[in-house]
């Protein structure tokens, strides 16, 4: 029995060593990781968002990148939040090279120390990208360009004979009642429409309260806000929603697919983003990152991107012909860039708020 | 009635396995026989319980480590230990009323579950294992399709413009579509329909053990199939509907995808508010401490309610 002891003990043992907190490895002894020599090429491992991006990346960009250098791309595919708090857990050994954020995020993993600083000197291609895509200065490379705006199902509102979208108040109208697919707060598009909703009634990151109590008339003629933004798309396919707010590339995929969908950009303007690459901080293979980050927001990379369904971030490129019917943006129509850094300051605040004072006030206009 | 009951106790005494009549007076030969197979029979546990011990004990010590951390992150220096995640929570009516819907939630769905499951496992047991196998098949069926796209057949079913509401209106049974999706009653029908498989083998497994001969003894004395049903059958299956409620009780309090896309933002369910505060809001301490509140909550229920039924006068059918 003793000797059973000993030897579940030494088990145990061995387990803890393991569970340890881990240490960060010098480069020069990495022999195993994300970019291992695997004869003679190299890995990268780069996390972003699936759908879309993931298809763009895996499909096109990776495959060229490889041509070209070499290097192989892993890509790891979740949700920003998601990613941020792998590469938070992993900073002492980090195991992804590449981690591209929702622009929140963006800050957020500056505030915690998880970038490495990015610009025109390490990569080049940042000098043709278009400044207003830069979410956050000398922390991330733009890669995927998006609006969040208003979209209305344009044989609904027809029918209907519903008033056009002019504002971002429109959104809280009786005349959707019940059928809109609006995200909530957890979700970008979520909080993005609550800034819009503040910005349209005199508010701002200082003071999101008109914001707010616009929301709980949107709460009110609503059947509820989407936890996972996937969900918002077959609402619309369906025809359970006539209304919604979207990242663009996801109301040019619906309206290309048949659904009769069209972006609105309302007079006070739509936040102009990007899904952003930043350099995981004491990644072991900055050099091999810094390459794939300035590819992707090379020309090449771009036109798949736009052939995606996202505004190229390159100065002077165009979305492709095939989406900008849908989610072209005219030079009249307003874009504003949010500031992040606000944003990721109050988003907790505005978020619990949110969650206890506008979510109880769903659907109890929708039945008046 | 009572003779019914007196011989079902004394056919379990005397068949048990755990008789101690049989186990007090061994013979001193066998004993050292079955000291010598007892280290071997624990390295075969050895595996499970390293694996229990690394992937489940670990992490959940290291949660319950963070519950305690007053600070938004994990790896901040000036972490400092504190009850406040946990004062927070019961001090905040919204986490209250989280913990509330969870638990009616998850009561409603143990409780449709078992009036839905338990003729399906009374059939079975009645049928031909032939038959039984067929049934079986078609039970486990459902749990070959992800959970999240389940979900997603519900959801295009229980639309307002969907299957379900369409059907209804047509046949003239409702004027304005019933509100089934995010509501607490989508998340108990997605729930039920994700759980209900473990209830009914539950079930099943025990109305298998019972004696076919008990049933008959008691129509011999007079009793109608009714009354056989509740003074022989049910409390005699008392066990398998024990942890089937068990089962999908646990389930239901942890359960994310289905109250996530069937409830949306209208049934904020604890796992749904836990998962939230780690990823979208990256408060990780304080989406620990109510992990913990939510595992006490079930450990306590689930222990008050099986204590319960050992305790109560059905206790003969636990031994």
């Amino acid at each position: 029995m003793q000797k059973f002891i000993t030897i579940i003990a030494v088990f145990l043992l061995a387990i803890l060593t393991g569970c340890g907190v881990p240490t960060a490895q010098k480069p020069a002894e990495t022999q195993t990781g994300t970019a291992p020599e695997q004869g003679g090429a190299k890995q990268l491992t780069v996390a972003g968002n699936g759908g879309k991006i993931e298809k763009a990346i895996r499909d096109v960009i990776a495959p060229k990148f490889k041509e070209k250098t070499g290097i192989q791309i892993n890509y790891v595919a979740g949700l920003s939040g998601e990613i941020l708090s792998k590469v938070e857990l992993q900073k002492n050994a980090p195991q992804i090279d590449i981690a591209l954020y929702v622009p929140v995020d963006v800050q957020r993993a500056k505030e915690k120390g998880l970038t490495d600083p990015i610009d025109e000197t390490n990569v080049p291609a940042l000098k043709d990208v278009d400044p207003r895509f830069i979410v956050v200065e000398k922390t991330a490379a733009p890669a995927f360009g998006l609006v969040i705006a208003p979209a209305y199902n344009t044989d609904a509102f027809e029918k209907n004979g519903f008033k056009p979208i002019e504002s971002w108040n429109d959104l809280a109208r009786p005349d959707y009642k019940g059928k809109t697919a609006f995200a909530d707060i957890s979700n970008d598009w979520g909080f993005n429409t609550l800034y819009a909703l503040a910005l349209a009634n005199g508010g701002s990151t200082d003071n999101m309260e008109p914001g707010l109590k616009k929301a709980k008339e949107l709460a009110g003629y609503s059947s509820t806000f989407y936890k996972n933004s996937t969900q918002m798309m077959p609402a619309m396919q369906q025809g359970a929603a006539d209304i919604t707010v979207m990242g663009s590339y996801a109301i040019g995929d619906l309206a290309t697919s048949g659904v009769p969908l069209k972006m609105v950009v309302p007079k006070e303007g739509v936040p102009l983003q990007a899904f952003s690459a930043t350099l995981v901080k004491n990644t072991p293979h900055k050099q091999e990152a810094l390459e794939f980050i300035n590819y992707l927001i090379g020309e090449e990379s771009q036109k798949a991107a736009s052939d995606a369904g996202f505004y190229p971030v390159v100065k002077g490129m165009k979305l492709s012909d095939k989406y900008e019917p849908y989610i072209g943006l005219k030079e009249t129509d307003k874009t504003f860039k949010p500031d992040f850094a606000a944003f990721a300051k109050i988003r907790a605040e505005w978020t619990d708020r949110w969650s206890k004072e506008v979510t109880p006030q769903l659907g109890k206009l929708v039945s008046k | 009635m009572e003779s019914v009951r007196h011989y079902a106790h004394q056919e379990v005494t005397q068949e048990s396995p755990l008789n101690p009549k049989q186990e007090t007076e061994p013979e001193k030969g066998s004993q050292r026989k079955k000291k010598k197979t007892y280290v071997p029979g624990l390295l075969l546990l050895l595996p499970i319980l390293l694996f229990i011990f690394g992937f489940f004990v670990v992490p959940m010590l290291y949660i319950l480590y963070l519950s305690f951390i007053y600070t938004d992150s994990p790896t901040a220096t000036n972490a400092v230990f504190s009850l406040k995640n946990y004062m927070l929570f019961f001090s905040d009516s919204y986490y209250l009323s989280s913990l509330w819907i969870t638990v009616k939630v998850s009561l409603y769905t143990v409780l449709v579950s078992l009036l839905l499951g338990y003729p399906v496992a009374l059939t079975m047991a009645k049928s031909s294992p032939r038959v039984r196998g067929y049934i079986a098949l078609l039970i486990a069926a459902p749990l070959l399709v992800s959970i999240v796209v389940r979900n997603f057949g519900w959801y295009l079913l229980l639309l307002p413009n969907g299957t379900i509401n369409s059907v209804l209106a047509s046949l003239g049974i409702i004027d304005s579509p019933l509100k089934l999706l995010f509501s607490e009653i989508g998340v108990i029908i997605g729930l039920s329909n994700a759980y209900l498989p473990f209830m009914i083998l539950a079930i099943a497994t025990s109305l298998y053990n019972i004696d076919p001969s008990l049933e008959r003894a008691s129509a011999i004395l007079g009793a109608s199939p009714l009354r056989s049903f509740f003074s022989v059958t049910l409390p005699l299956s008392l066990p398998g509907i024990v942890s089937g409620c068990v089962l999908v009780f646990s389930m239901s309090m942890s359960a994310y995808v289905t109250p996530a896309l069937m409830g949306g933002a209208n049934v904020p369910m604890m796992p749904v508010v836990a998962y939230d505060q780690i990823n979208n809001l990256l408060r990780w301490t304080f989406g620990s401490a109510l992990s913990y509140v939510l595992l006490a909550t079930t450990m306590i229920m689930v222990t008050v309610f099986t204590r319960g039924f050992e305790k109560s006068k059905f206790r003969e059918v636990f031994r």
